[in-house]
């Protein structure tokens, strides 16, 4: 075959059928379901996380639930009982979100330095119980960086429920979440429950990132959390419309990351981060330029 | 005129209470023993330095900060159990420059307290957020972004939002920083009006001291201690008592005084 543009386009239909033909794999098809439905979550909850500058908070509460994975599976082994490591993340990242919340709202320790902290004990106590636990070294570097052939019909049950929730959770309290990230002391003074609902943004948080785990894992979650609504940012000043531009853009970095990740037989949480990454990075210096 | 009568009846005559409150922050007194009684109605300017504890004495009436010591009574009651009824207009430069909401959804939130489980706002709160930014005139920036506004005009939609919680004691934290004399006088005339015609309570943080003593019935002074007189008369020697060692803003508010005076 000679290097002819037209022979390329032949090649690049190729690819894509190629690509089709694995929806027919069980597991491919899992993924993509999956992935549209994170690309929800990713543009919902993304937004908030974005507007309300809880990143960082949100980046301890995902590494936090490392400890509650590497328990789980040290239990799993050492007990007769079998814990699903979902289930082990899910405690830690909802008592690191409520603890960091908090200890926030109470002013007992600076923000930054206890989420720090509560994020490397995560890790920490993540590293020693995979050590102490023998045989599980790949399921650590799946719940690091994700791995979708891990991905189980159990698993898209769950994040359905989630997608459910978060909508309505949306829908009913627009607007206390938009007046708790935009004024939170107006807010309280006028009546609302600030710590109720900004505890309940953070456990949202926490929740999505324990239902993406083994989509992009715990490291690489944040950057969908962050990239595709930081640039939904820049697009509107409706936070609406910035939660549809973000699910959009979720969307593209998914499927797109997806792709990318069959064509070169790369794994696809960091190929979506970095797919993700680059057009985050273009948007930043045509942005830096025209500024 | 009886259905009035019956609200002030369970309201009460008095409207604010603190007594002995005190407030340390490590080694250094924040508020020392601040003592102040307030009727319904009563119009209280506050002046003092920066750094006077003066944003501060606000968050703790608004029951946003919890003081070491005494206690604040608002009609009767702690302030973090008396929600909706007081509301206030916070500094401009305390905002997010970034974040993405309209002048519209900022003066909608002050109905939030009276949204409770319902999703959507109500034809009354829009009729009532329309009208309070006509009244700041405010309303043909209503679809603007509210970070892209100057801080006089981001003050003044502050000020709406505060105005449709249809609060009974208003309290402001300067909020004629960063506007002109003429919006400064009808901000000053329009909180006039809500307290002279609606016998509003309301509590003013400012550094205009020419404004306030020719607006304002009673002036106190907070430099850690608050100094009122319970007059409307502002002294040099309050001032300056208050103010201490500041002799700019000394100076520059005995000018203010004169001229008001002539």
């Amino acid at each position: 075959m000679s290097i002819l543009p037209v022979s390329s386009i032949y090649l690049i239909i190729d690819l894509i059928s190629g690509f089709f033909e694995l929806l027919e794999y069980t597991f491919y098809r899992r993924a993509m379901i999956t992935g549209f439905l994170a690309s929800i979550v990713f543009g919902i909850v993304g937004t908030y996380v974005v507007i309300k500058r809880i990143v960082f908070i949100s980046d301890g509460i995902a590494h936090a639930s490392f400890g509650g994975i590497g328990l789980a599976f040290f239990l799993s082994h050492y007990l007769v009982f079998s814990f699903d490591p979902l289930a082990g993340a899910a405690v830690f990242a909802l008592i690191s979100a409520v603890g960091i919340g908090l200890m926030s709202k109470k002013k007992v320790q600076r923000e930054d330095t206890a989420i720090g902290i509560i994020w490397v004990l995560g890790m920490a106590l993540g590293a020693l119980f995979f050590t102490l636990t023998p045989g599980y070294q790949t399921s650590m570097e799946n719940v690091l960086f994700g791995n979708i052939y891990m991905i189980s019909d159990v698993d898209i049950y769950l994040l359905s429920i989630l997608v459910v929730f978060v909508l309505v959770a949306v829908f009913l309290f627009y607007h206390e979440l938009q007046a708790v990230s935009f004024d939170e002391e107006f807010a309280e003074v006028a009546g609302v429950k600030t710590t109720f609902f900004y505890l309940f943004l953070l456990v949202i948080v926490a929740l999505s990132i324990v239902f993406l785990l083994r989509f992009v894992g715990i490291i690489l979650v944040i950057a969908l959390f962050t990239m595709p609504a930081s640039i939904a940012s820049g697009l509107s000043h409706d936070i609406k419309k910035i939660m549809l531009y973000s699910w959009i853009l979720s969307l593209i970095f998914v499927m797109g990351g997806l792709f990318l990740s069959y064509v070169f037989d790369f794994p696809s949480g960091p190929t979506i981060t970095l797919f993700g990454g680059i057009i985050f990075i273009a948007y930043t210096l045509a942005r830096w330029v025209r500024v | 005129m009886i259905g009035v009568f019956k609200k002030e009846d369970k309201l009460g005559k008095k409207a604010l209470t603190i007594e002995g409150v005190h407030l340390t922050k490590g080694e250094n007194d924040i508020l020392r023993d601040i003592n102040l009684e307030l009727d319904r109605g009563d119009f209280l300017g506050i002046i003092g330095p920066n750094g006077g504890g003066k944003t501060t004495l606000l968050k703790i009436i608004l029951g946003l900060l919890e003081p070491d010591k005494g206690k604040v009574r608002v009609f009767g009651k702690r302030p973090s159990s008396f929600r909706g009824k007081v509301s206030y207009v916070p500094q401009h430069t305390d905002f997010d420059a970034e974040f993405p909401i309209n002048v519209w959804n900022v003066v909608l939130m002050g109905r939030i307290g009276r949204l409770g489980l319902k999703p959507f706002y109500s034809r009354e709160d829009k009729r009532k957020a329309k009208k309070a930014l006509k009244k700041v005139e405010m309303h043909r920036f209503k679809d603007r972004q509210f970070s892209s506004l100057s801080g006089g005009e981001q003050q003044r939609v502050l000020m709406a939002r505060a105005l449709v919680c249809e609060p009974e004691i208003l309290l402001l934290d300067e909020p004629t920083a960063s506007v002109d004399e003429k919006i400064k006088t009808s901000t000053y005339e329009l909180l006039k009006e809500l307290n002279e015609k609606r016998n509003k309570t309301i509590i003013l943080v400012s550094h205009d001291v020419g404004f306030l003593s020719s607006y304002v019935e009673k002036v106190a002074c907070l430099n850690q201690d608050l100094i009122y007189h319970g007059s409307g008369e502002l002294t040099h020697e309050m001032i300056e008592e208050s103010y201490g060692c500041e002799m700019d803003v000394i100076a520059h508010t005995h000018e203010n005084m004169k001229m008001e005076e002539s």
